[in-house]
């Protein structure tokens, strides 16, 4: 084999070999940098998709925020946080004189241990009511409890009297007739522990209104 | 040597036409170059070649490392600008970071409204049906009603004593209803336990003694228990769907 004969092969092997070099070299890093960064300029754009989605539905949803707050306050005032029971019985005795019944007592159970280990985001807080008055009156006091504002679950209702309670043709003349409303309010489990201040568990408070 | 000394002279016996003769053709050639003159150059020719093919692939692999490059700079570009768009929304997004926060708030108090008072009842409505429902000649000395413990489910009555709101025959209810009374006479009392039964929120009512206590007026004393069944749930709390 002449010597330019060498060199006439030679020449695509240097070319071939000098493309290969500079492909894995230079080329090949680059192209797998611009994959790369393609791909995540993808992800991004795909994940700008959805922030976009989102915030169109947050709009959306601002703009009846106010609506939901009212929501929230309306259910914080059925069920709020802490026992409030200031409310509670500035609430009943206001009903009660409304009604015209005469409120004897406000009974509440403390709800204790039930409270503190409670996984509900809501604590019962059993309450005995005590009243007389005409059938009709506690019947308007019973509608009453069930319309105000703190929510009020009545568990047994007992209405008594020694002589005519409820008469045939519903003539409730008689008006000495005595009514004992065991319910149950709640309150919301965010208050704050009452185990160092309120009355232990099963301990019943009892004010007399009126 | 002797190729040197002795140059290929053309052919010449063929006779010329007198028209070509004064073309270069028609003039004998003759090769003076010396071989390796010839070899050296047919191997300076090649070194041009390899040379050629070398800046070839180099040009070309810078061609294709600048597009390489230039794939580059247009990736960084797009994901520069789509990063840029991804902060900006972020940032918009957490301008509104309370709304989820008050709509979830929403829910969950709904939701723990909802679990609290499923079985929330108008007693006052069923006191009226029961007091309009009342036939002539009878009294009522007294009126029981006890729901459910848990909300909704039934549960020990705590006016029968038996397990679970059930009636006597066994129908389950949300709660349980006890009448006790006086009627004029057993068809008084009679009248009271039909109209009882037709009070569409009252199921199997049923009285377990009814006894005369006066011989002279016929006047009875009884005793009636009732389940109250799920018509009578009030269903104000329910959270509706999508609301």
């Amino acid at each position: 084999m002449n010597k330019s004969r060498m060199w006439m092969i030679a020449a695509p092997i240097a070319g071939v070999l000098v493309l290969l070099v500079g492909w894995f070299a230079l080329v090949s890093g680059s192209r797998t940098t611009a994959s790369d960064l393609r791909a995540q300029a993808d992800q991004t754009l795909g994940n700008n998709i959805s922030s976009e989605a989102q915030l169109a539905s947050l709009k959306k949803q601002a703009l009846t925020l106010s609506a939901q707050k009212a929501k929230l306050a309306a259910v914080r005032s059925k069920i709020p946080v802490g026992p409030e029971q200031r409310a509670f019985v500035t609430n009943v005795s206001t009903l009660a004189t409304n009604s015209g019944v005469s409120l004897k007592s406000i009974s509440f159970t403390a709800p204790g241990a039930a409270a503190a280990g409670s996984t509900s985001s809501v604590t019962p807080l059993p309450v005995t009511l005590t009243a007389s008055g005409t059938y009709a009156q506690l019947k308007l006091f019973a509608a009453s409890l069930e319309t105000m504002p703190r929510a009020f679950l009545v568990g047994t209702l007992g209405i008594s009297k020694a002589g005519s309670t409820a008469t045939g043709g519903g003539a409730t003349a008689n008006p000495d007739l005595d009514a004992t409303i065991q319910g149950t309010t709640f309150m919301a489990v965010t208050f704050s522990a009452p185990s160092t201040s309120a009355p232990a568990a099963g301990a019943a408070t009892t004010g007399t209104p009126n | 040597m002797s190729e040197i000394l002795n140059p290929t002279i053309a052919p010449t016996e063929e006779t010329i036409p007198a028209s070509s003769l004064t073309s270069a053709a028609a003039f004998p050639r003759v090769d003076l170059l010396p071989p390796a003159i010839k070899e050296e150059g047919k191997v300076r020719t090649a070194r041009l070649i390899l040379g050629g093919a070398v800046t070839a692939a180099i040009v070309l692999t810078g061609g294709l490392y600048l597009m390489a490059n230039s794939e580059v700079s247009s990736a960084q570009v797009s994901l520069d600008d789509a990063t840029s768009r991804s902060t900006q929304l972020s940032g918009e997004i957490a301008k509104y970071s309370n709304v989820p926060l008050v709509y979830g708030q929403v829910g969950s108090a709904q939701a723990a409204l909802q679990t609290a008072m499923a079985g929330d009842v108008r007693w006052s409505s069923v006191l009226n049906q029961l007091s309009v429902n009342i036939p002539a000649g009878v009294s009522l000395s007294e009126i029981t009603i006890a729901a459910s413990a848990t909300a909704g489910q039934p549960t020990t009555a705590a006016s029968t004593g038996k397990p679970g709101a059930l009636s006597e025959l066994g129908t389950p209810g949300i709660a349980t209803i006890k009448w006790t009374g006086t009627a004029t006479s057993y068809a008084a009392f009679a009248s009271f336990l039909q109209s009882m039964s037709r009070v569409p929120v009252f199921s199997d009512v049923f009285s377990h003694t009814v006894s005369k206590t006066d011989p002279k007026t016929g006047t009875v004393l009884f005793e009636t228990v009732a389940v109250i069944n799920d018509k009578a749930l009030s269903h104000r709390y329910d959270v509706k769907a999508g609301r």
